[in-house]
């Protein structure tokens, strides 16, 4: 039942991704712009930016354009970026694995603290544990990213040198054989913990700042939620029958207090991943963030459709996961 | 109370991630070390640059800034310009050459004993591989090649390049540092894959005669080059770089700390806010210099109202140049008059200052029949340009005082172009950066105001039209007179700002702070974005 939800959900995901694709095509091709100039460069001549203009498939039609985007992409090819002038499933491969590294950090860190901080806040109302929650999530989501970012890498590596500007792993170390493209991951399968600690090093900072927002409203929305769950009579039940408070937290409040905490996790994954690009940018992290502004900036129609597709099926997977929570944390959601 | 202990324990986990994170990194032991280094690397002296990442490393393609600075050093070219000037050119992989009297054929005579980073040798077939190859790639670089008839092979070491009409820049045009470019046929070959001339390959490989050589490039964060040691010119025991990193860094903020910190040797980027912090720093040398670009308000000559001269030369009064100069650029620009650059040979030294005067545009539009102005133009600008955007809105202000309205639009750049590019979408008024190819006035008069070069045929996007003009642009790249060709560009340059087709705002400096340790930089205005990476050393 649960698979033919599963299933259900994926073919779902598919047509969602085919409309995001269509609408990304036909909003990049309205647009009045030449992308082969500024591809051929500012001394072309006009043989050489006509020649570019075919080799891009700009002297087609938009309606055929678009039917053999489809075709390749049914064959596995996302095309060339006009850019990079590689295929960009290899630029893809290349660049996703570090976004997605720094996500999955920042996610998952901002997850774990914001629960936490937020269960904190609620259990410990208006005392100074609360109070101090609270400031700190005001401040996570009143700064400016970039501003946080320049500043902790103003006190962490100018004047205090504990961390590194930015990179992924030290130079002196360098990157590991390429497996899954997450240095984190490959050095760990290499056995080289040298690099391990090194890429965790590099991490700090733009996980911190990446994180910096999720975990503010993460915070926020699960004192709200705990301390709404945590006046209910059943909860007063459960105490007058004796059960621990570390019980009564865990197994009849938080639950019920997750839900619509779940939602906003799965949409803060989309927040992470659209704040990377500063973040990426400050700390001169190799990952798709860049990417994206220069394909964005340089009207590189192939890099821009396979950065959607990466985007909304990532987009796809997280609100399948965060359904499929649901059913987990609430008995009386069944799927199938 | 356990509960207590379930978050103390979170907490813990998460605080000995970050310990660990913020631990000082010690040095691997040899045998958990997974890629290779050069050797002697104890003793290496790496240059850090920091820069965007190339575009790509095909000398056939290569054709922007941020590929150059490695292609630069990693290529050479036949001829270079000498030291910092433009003037005058110095042998390089030829080491003489002759041109014929009627400026038709070209003679390289090339040097002997230079060998390709894959240990093949230089010769005459090479060079004409590699400049037939870009040809038929018939990307940017292949428009060096626009006036070339043919290219002979006359012996191993001489190479005859005869073209179409004579054109007077043609010898400057192989000293760009993007273009012509020498490959290795060799590795070409080898690395052919279905007819495709190695493109795939080299445009993350790189085999040419230049000082470095290609280590590697990692996607998005840095490429490194290491010396050269059969580089042709020979070293010499104070040339103490053996690598250079070209790490991906472009935040001007994170440029100072890593400059300031010495993580850094030097950087392309910087923001003129850091300029003064720079010039006070005395480990630091801002290296600031005049270059040859320069930035305008390009204007329509036939959008309505702007095709009346009287109204273009309104908006040219409302304009404070030298406002633009003290508050746009802080004084870190030069005044410009006309076209070109004051360092440019064929400037008319003549030529008079900008002009603003309020009242005179105001009488000028009402002749022209707006007696209040009470009209409005659109103005585009490439998005993310702030000097362009700021410049921009002086001239806004300018205009506001004589009752026109100045719409000022951001556009990424092939939108831009898209517009301008078509007469039937031209912009009234549009923000234009010139970065010469080619240190000869042809270069921006010809591309810019030549009617032959309207629309998609060049950089004439305000379809500015004027025989006289046409006429001796034609005339001055035909002939190799230099004193001739002087005079006719000076009667262009005042024939243009007679007919008010641009405003000129600026010529741009630049500069690329560097570390007091680092010597030996020389800058040329035709080399922006790179360095002379033989000629540098580092020393205390």
């Amino acid at each position: 039942m649960l698979l033919n939800y599963i299933a259900g959900r994926l073919l779902l995901a598919c047509f969602v991704i085919m409309g995001v694709l269509t609408l990304t095509f036909a909003i990049s091709h309205v647009i009045p712009a030449d992308p082969a100039r500024a591809a051929a460069g500012l001394h072309a001549s006009p043989e050489a930016v006509q020649a570019m203009r075919r080799e891009m498939g700009l002297d087609l039609p938009v309606v055929q354009r678009y039917f053999m985007y489809l075709q390749g992409l049914l064959s596995g090819d996302l095309g060339r970026s006009i850019h990079t002038r590689r295929l960009v499933l290899r630029d893809l491969r290349d660049y996703f694995p570090a976004t997605a590294e720094l996500v999955f950090l920042s996610f998952g860190i901002s997850s774990m603290l914001g629960l936490v901080m937020g269960i904190v806040a609620a259990v410990k109302r208006n005392t100074v544990v609360d109070h101090f929650c609270r400031v700190l999530s005001i401040v996570g989501v009143a700064v400016p990213m970039f501003w946080l970012a320049l500043m902790m890498q103003l006190l962490f590596y100018r004047m205090l040198g504990w961390l590194p500007f930015g990179g992924r792993i030290a130079d002196a170390i360098g990157a590991p054989a390429r497996v899954s493209g997450m240095m984190l991951i490959d050095t760990l399968l290499a056995g080289n913990l040298a690099g391990f600690l090194s890429v965790l090093h590099h991490a700090v900072l733009p996980t911190i700042t990446l994180a910096s927002y999720p975990v503010a409203m993460i915070t926020r929305l699960t004192r709200s939620s705990m301390l709404e769950v945590m006046t209910q009579q059943y909860i007063y039940t459960a105490r007058a029958k004796g059960l621990s408070e570390l019980i009564v937290i865990n197994k009849h409040a938080l639950k019920n207090a997750l839900i619509p905490v779940l939602t906003v996790i799965g949409l803060q994954f989309g927040f992470v991943l659209g704040g990377n690009v500063v973040v990426e940018l400050i700390f001169n992290w190799a990952g798709m963030g860049l990417y994206v502004v220069n394909s964005i900036m340089t009207m590189d129609f192939p890099a821009i459709m396979g950065c959607t597709l990466i985007i909304a099926l990532v987009f796809c997977l997280v609100n399948l996961v965060v359904d499929l929570l649901y059913a987990w944390v609430d008995p009386r959601v069944k799927y199938g | 109370m356990k509960y207590r202990l379930l978050v103390c324990g979170v907490v813990m986990v998460l605080l000995m991630l970050v310990t660990v994170g913020c631990a000082p990194e010690t040095e691997p032991p040899d045998d958990e070390t997974p890629a290779p280094k050069p050797e002697d690397e104890v003793d290496a002296v790496t240059m850090m640059v920091g820069r965007d990442m190339p575009t790509t490393l095909d000398p056939g393609k290569a054709n922007d800034v941020c590929s150059a600075t490695p292609v630069r050093a990693m290529y050479e070219t036949l001829v270079g310009y000498r030291g910092s000037g433009t003037e005058e050119l110095e042998p390089v992989l030829a080491r003489e050459w002759e041109i014929s009297s009627d400026g038709l054929t070209y003679t390289f005579h090339l040097r002997e004993g230079v060998k390709f980073h894959d240990g093949t040798d230089l010769d005459a077939d090479a060079v004409k591989f590699s400049f037939d190859r870009a040809i038929e790639l018939g990307h940017a670089p292949a428009d060096i090649f626009g006036p070339v008839d043919e290219i002979a092979v006359l012996d191993m070491h001489m190479l005859q390049i005869t073209l179409q009409y004579p054109y007077a820049p043609f010898l400057y045009t192989l000293a760009s540092q993007v273009g012509p470019l020498v490959v290795s046929p060799t590795a070409v070959r080898e690395h052919e894959v279905d007819g495709d001339l190695a493109q795939e390959w080299l445009h993350d490989n790189a085999v040419g005669t230049g000082s470095f050589k290609f280590e590697e490039w990692i996607p998005g964060q840095q490429v490194s080059l290491a010396r050269f040691e059969d580089y042709w010119k020979g070293w010499e025991d104070w040339q103490n770089v053996d690598r250079i990193i070209i790490k991906n860094v472009v935040e001007p903020a994170t440029i100072r700390m890593l400059l300031e910190k010495g993580d850094l040797d030097t950087s392309v980027f910087s923001s003129q806010d850091d300029w003064p912090a720079f010039e006070a720093n005395p480990d630091i040398n801002l290296n600031r210099n005049a270059t040859l670009n320069t930035l305008y308000h390009m204007v329509s000559q036939i959008n309505e109202p702007l095709d009346d001269i009287r109204v273009r030369e309104a908006v040219s009064l409302a304009y404070n140049a030298q406002q633009a100069i003290d508050q746009v650029f802080r004084g870190y620009a030069f005044e410009l008059r006309g076209v070109l650059p004051s360092d440019q040979w064929g400037y008319a030294e003549d030529l008079a200052p900008h002009e603003h005067d309020l009242d005179r545009a105001a009488d000028l539009l009402k002749e022209a029949g707006y007696p209040d102005g009470g009209f409005k133009m659109r103005y585009g600008y490439v998005e993310g340009s702030e000097p362009a955007r700021q410049a921009a809105e002086v001239l806004q202000a300018g205009l506001s005082r004589i009752g026109v309205e100045l719409e000022l639009t951001p556009m990424t750049w092939p939108t831009l172009w898209s517009a301008i590019s078509d007469p039937a979408t031209a912009l009234d008024i549009y923000a234009f950066y010139w970065f010469p190819r080619v240190a000869d006035p042809d270069n921006w008069l010809y591309v810019m105001f030549h009617s032959e070069m309207q629309g998609e045929a060049g950089y004439n996007c305000i379809y500015y039209e004027n025989s006289r003009v046409d006429e001796l642009l034609d005339a001055a790249r035909r002939t190799p007179d230099r004193d001739a060709r002087v005079e006719m560009y000076e009667e262009i340059q005042h024939l243009i700002v007679a007919d008010y087709a641009i405003i000129p705002v600026a010529q741009l400096d630049v500069a690329y702070p560097m570390r007091a340790w680092v010597k030996g930089y020389v800058f040329n205005p035709m080399y922006i974005g790179t360095y002379n990476f033989y000629d540098m050393y580092k020393s205390e």
